[in-house]
């Protein structure tokens, strides 16, 4: 991708900034100088907890107009210091699409969600709603203005998000900074999204992007900046440079990278010093031929899965879900979904945002009740438990840990579940102690749950949720907005979690999560069961994957663009096919 | 605004008057209705409320049925109960209507349904006072009319779309705290207690939202400047002082004729029970 940047006038500039929110002690940024030029798409990169979101806020003049934050340093946008403007006086100079797209709709119609930033920047009024139907139509979100006067919530999360961009492209900045706009979006939304992104680029704007989601956004970039923990600057050029060459140290910090790039490295293709890794799969192709390995032992060609599955079909049925359907709020969210779950298993289900996976955990754990069907749980009906009968049997992690907080300190969140089932106090203590061992949290024994950070908050959910040995754990999207470090931790613990007899239920959007770990998928559309199955036979049926409205896992497509010329890799979706050799 | 016009025929003349006249129409009548003490007054004046909410937003049928039902419903329970509140030494003199497992007296029964027909008259008003009013109008009026700060105006608004996902956090939340084994008992306590636990981390997610929202509206430049460009400019038209005039004139023309018929009852006294 050729940089048509212009070097002369940088459209933000940095200079030795660093910042610190009032609320902490800590210094986000080491001196970061950073120019930002016109044309130019960069991708800012760092680990979980680095401070990119500060960073970029920063650089769009948010930090110190907006927020209570200290500014160290000097940042410039569109010439302007943003130390001398107040808030909201940058919005002609700086677009921004944050993550969330619900907490970016302010009113309560497409067209007036448009017209908002335009009538704030007191634009004349006979040009307001012109400006505003160019830019819904640009993003594909109107073509009249009778469609323009739909409400926001009609829209999915991907159209609230080019919704989000089509409210910034009407003030016509000069920089666009989206920060993670993805991580709410199913696969398909996302390369909807990304597609609409890839129209905005041209030699007049600067876009900034942060994502943890590689693939897509390297087709937009042509530089990348990548920060440490710190969140000072360790490296920053063109893509092919920065992620070709230091792609270990990269994924050592915990960054995920491209998948092509994490295949080549798998496979060793690093040891070679002047080579720099391939980013892409087209570029992947050549590359494997440089493999010392002989051809046909590069991958493995038979399912992983297979013997598993002959392990699982001897077990028993624990979870017997039969014809289960769920209306809320007067609307059918579950429809007849039978489902047999064998004990020991690691289950994913799967499916795009409103496909009902939540729900039918829920039904699963009788958090909510069915309309019609049944469930019963190693032959007892769900009916004849109560929450706390249920809870002896499933644990249950929710998405967001702080939902289940409830005492304040992490001995006293452990030893909840055992008090309200009034466990002698001997036995309590000593299992909660037993506890914060294992999750390595004995530490943080005495300190409000609210306090950890994500990471032990995660730990101690999980652990809060095993206390009472529950022969299965349900997870609600456990790796969600990690980095790359981050999540493998959390896939390790809930596969050392399996191999002690326990049965995982997973609700993910990562693909490739499943592709490496589970047993079986189930897949689900619309609150109807699309097909469960063995991962493999799932996984490798493209047409099925996109029946659900999602894509295939990142390897799984990689090996299916390979296997035109290298048929060896036709079966191929799981990491753990692709030999690992040491460079 | 080319289709303002068909907008407004679509939508009954009551929405486009604006919301800071109909704010002003119906206050003050709402207000002085707290001092009536019979039922004719309130009765009329509900009455022709009702009239001009009817001709003045397209309701569906279904609606208009549910919500005679509700108000019928309502009234005559809050006549029972306010009926059976009244101090028994003031209504010793009048006639017993009921007599059963409990007494009745017929002055205490008026005082009751005074009491109802005061409730639903100020109903039917702050309905009159609200109904066809969207939050931009309003936003628009109280910037425009009242001199409200925008950036307090649509501040506000912007707030009130926190509630569906407040609902949708609480529900989340309460499923993800039974999962831990709470079993709340039925009845005051327990929800005292489910509410003093959901609290923490509602206002946690509250807050992060408040500054995810406010984040956006800078970054789309809410607040760069005093003023800001209105589309659709609130103005105060010949319309809306009709209305206006027309709703005191007709209010007072009620008090004056109930009060020549001597039906009307007025007590300076708000906890006077009569």
């Amino acid at each position: 991708m050729a940089t048509t940047a212009d070097k002369t006038n940088p459209v933000i500039s940095l200079k030795d900034v660093s910042i610190r929110y009032d609320t902490s002690d800590r210094w986000i940024g080491d001196q970061i100088d950073l120019d930002i030029y016109p044309g130019e798409t960069v991708l800012l990169l760092g680990p979980s907890g680095c401070g990119k979101s500060t960073v970029m806020l920063a650089l769009a003049g948010l930090i110190p107009t907006s927020l209570e934050a200290d500014l160290r340093g000097r940042v410039l946008c569109g010439g302007i210091n943003t130390r001398h403007v107040d808030a909201g006086q940058l919005a002609g100079k700086v677009g921004i699409v944050f993550q969330d797209p619900d907490a970016q709709v302010v009113t309560g119609s497409l067209l007036d969600e448009v017209c908002f930033g335009l009538e704030n920047l007191l634009a004349p009024v006979d040009e307001i709603e012109t400006r505003a139907l160019t830019a819904l139509r640009r993003m594909g979100l109107a073509d009249s203005r009778e469609e323009a006067l739909r409400t926001p919530t009609e829209l999915s999360g991907g159209g609230r998000q080019r919704l989000a961009i089509a409210c910034a492209l009407a003030l016509d900045p000069p920089v666009l900074v989206l920060d993670e706009p993805t991580a709410n979006l199913d696969p398909v939304a996302s390369a909807e999204f990304y597609a609409a992104l890839t129209t905005l680029k041209d030699a007049s704007r600067a876009i900034v992007l942060v994502e943890h989601e590689l693939d897509d956004a390297l087709q937009l970039a042509d530089r990348v900046v990548v920060l440490d923990g710190n969140g000072t600057i360790i490296h920053d050029g063109a893509p092919a440079e920065v992620l070709g060459r230091h792609a270990r140290d990269l994924s050592e910090r915990g960054i995920w990278l491209p998948t092509a790039t994490g295949v080549a490295l798998r496979l060793g293709l690093d040891a070679d010093p002047e080579r720099e890794l391939p980013l892409t799969v087209s570029e992947l192709a050549p590359a494997l031929d440089a493999v010392e390995a002989p051809e046909g032992t590069i991958v493995s060609t038979t399912d992983p899965g297979r013997s598993r599955d002959q392990v699982l079909a001897q077990q028993d049925v624990l979870i017997d879900v039969h014809a289960a359907s769920v209306r809320l709020g007067g609307v059918t969210v579950l429809h007849g979904v039978d489902l047999r779950i064998m004990s020991g298993e690691f289950l994913a289900i799967a499916g795009i945002n409103g496909a009902g996976k939540s729900t039918l955990t829920r039904a699963i754990a009788g958090l909510v009740p069915l309309s019609s069907g049944s469930i019963a749980l190693a032959g007892t009906p769900l009916t004849a438990l109560d929450v706390r009968q249920v809870g002896d049997r499933i644990g249950y992690v929710f998405q967001n840990p702080e939902h289940q907080f409830l005492a304040r300190t992490a001995r006293d969140e452990l030893a909840y579940g055992l008090r309200v089932r009034r466990r002698p106090k001997h036995e309590v203590d000593d299992r909660v102690d037993r506890m914060l061992a294992r999750f390595e949290l004995a530490r943080y024994a005495d300190v409000n749950p609210f306090l950890l950070s994500h990471g032990e908050k995660r730990r101690l959910s999980v652990a809060t949720a095993l206390i009472t040995e529950p022969k299965i754990l349900i997870l609600d999207e456990p790796t969600f907005g990690q980095d790359q470090a981050r999540a493998r931790e959390i896939v390790n613990m809930i596969c050392e979690l399996n191999a002690t007899g326990i049965t995982i239920i997973i609700i993910t959007h990562d693909l490739q999560l499943i592709a490496d770990y589970a047993d079986r998928v189930t897949l689900l559309s619309q609150g109807r069961l699309l097909d469960v199955g063995a991962t493999g036979e799932i996984l490798c049926d493209t047409r099925l994957i996109e029946r659900a409205g999602l894509r295939p896992p990142p390897v799984r497509h990689i090996a299916l663009a390979l296997a035109r010329e290298k048929p060896e890799w036709r079966t191929v979706y799981r990491t753990g096919q692709i030999r690992e050799i040491a460079p | 605004m080319s289709d303002g016009h068909n907008t407004a025929t679509r939508r009954g003349w009551l929405a486009t008057i604006n919301p800071v006249a109909k704010l002003a129409a119906t206050l003050p009548p709402l207000a002085l209705l707290l001092f009536t003490r019979d039922i004719a007054t309130p009765a009329v004046v509900a009455g022709f409320a009702l009239v001009a909410i009817v001709s003045g937003v397209p309701l569906r049928l279904r609606t208009l049925f549910a919500g005679a039902a509700a108000i019928l419903l309502v009234g005559a329970w809050t006549t029972l109960v306010f009926a059976l509140l009244t101090r028994s030494d003031l209504v010793k003199d009048s006639p017993i209507i009921i007599d059963g497992w409990i007494t009745l007296r017929a002055a205490a029964m008026h005082s009751g349904a005074s009491t109802a027909v005061r409730l639903a008259a100020m109903m039917m008003l702050a309905l009159l006072g609200s109904f066809g009013t969207t939050t931009n109008q309003l936003a628009s009026a109280l910037v425009h009319q009242c001199r409200i700060p925008y950036r307090f105006a649509y501040g506000s608004i912007a707030a009130m779309r926190f509630a569906p996902r407040y609902r949708q956090d609480l529900l989340t939340l309460r499923a993800a705290q039974r999962a831990r084994g709470i079993i709340d008992s039925a009845g005051p306590v327990g929800y005292f207690l489910r509410t003093g636990r959901s609290i923490i981390p509602l206002l946690a997610a509250g807050a992060r939202y408040a500054t995810r929202l406010s984040l956006a509206m800078d970054a789309r430049g809410f607040g760069a400047f005093s003023s800001r460009s209105d589309r659709q400019p609130s103005v105060v038209r010949a319309r809306d002082v009709i209305f206006v005039m027309t709703v005191w004139a007709g209010f007072a023309a009620v008090f004056v004729t109930t009060g020549m018929l001597g039906l009307l009852s007025i007590s300076g006294d708000l906890h006077d029970p009569r």
